[in-house]
């Protein structure tokens, strides 16, 4: 079992705000392509253009002022430093940061659950990846 | 670790005893036992004991997710009984435990018992009660 990685050690964080009551992390990198494809080709050829990225967060509220703040920091339109680290953020571990904006943010509720706090981001960058 | 099933233990003793719409329903003011009520003890009394769960590990808060089962035992019926059962209800179903160590956002009534048993010694004894299922989070 060795060598296996999941989220409990992750560090997510949003203008500097921790996120450690997140659920789950989703980011996601894509790159735009264009075809250059054309005359006899038999198959479509492309080439890359410009990265882009976005992502999305699952937190579990809390009550009181700390959660009040974990929801004010997503409000959408929101811009600054997302950073993640699936292992933590111990000497050596994978650190990945980008410039994002905040796309959406959503509250749900249920009657016999937790509240939780979803929100997205839209990459406004490049996304760097290094080590802490 | 904490002592948690010991602390939502104190906590459902707590506060079934402060209850005195179902104290004066009961043999006395304590006659609460959680597990096994000791041999010969006046009836009627509410049994309350751990009968599941644990861990929710969904995030880094530590939360419990933990269901228990507290019942009313009768020697004189099932109406006896299932009077006691509701004043259980009353204090329990969406109510909020002071469990130590943790906030107690959830706990509710979930399934229902009902039966009647004979004891060589005690003749027949009713149960009522229900399945309450109590969720923490670490504070």
């Amino acid at each position: 079992m060795a060598g296996e990685v999941t989220g409990k050690n992750a560090y997510v964080a949003f203008k500097g705000t921790q996120y450690s009551l997140y659920r789950s992390f989703s980011p996601e990198q894509t790159i735009d392509m264009v075809d250059k494809s054309s005359g006899s080709d038999a198959s479509k050829t492309y080439l890359t253009t410009l990265a882009d990225g976005s992502a999305s967060v699952e937190l579990v509220m809390q009550e009181g002022t700390a959660g009040t703040a974990a929801y004010a920091n997503l409000a959408p339109g929101g811009e600054g430093t997302l950073e993640w680290g699936v292992e933590g953020t111990s000497a050596g571990k994978v650190r990945h940061y980008v410039n994002a904006i905040v796309k959406s943010r959503s509250e749900p509720f249920k009657y016999n659950d937790l509240t939780l706090c979803n929100a997205a981001f839209q990459y406004s960058g490049a996304v760097t990846d290094g080590t802490y | 670790m904490t002592n948690i099933l010991g602390a939502i233990g104190t906590a459902i003793y707590g506060k079934l005893t402060a209850g005195t719409a179902l104290t004066n329903l009961l043999a006395g003011t304590a006659s609460v036992y959680n597990s096994l009520a000791p041999r010969g003890v006046s009836m009627p009394y509410v049994i309350f004991q751990y009968q599941g769960g644990g861990d929710e590990n969904l995030c880094a808060t530590r939360m419990r997710n933990i269901v228990y089962t507290v019942k009313a035992v009768s020697s004189t019926g099932a109406l006896q009984a299932a009077n006691i059962d509701a004043q259980v209800d009353a204090l329990l179903h969406n109510a909020t435990l002071t469990v130590t160590g943790f906030s107690n956002f959830w706990c509710a009534r979930e399934g229902d018992i009902d039966y009647v048993e004979t004891d060589p010694d005690a003749g027949n004894m009713w149960h009522a009660g229900g399945t309450y299922r109590i969720r923490l989070a670490e504070t």
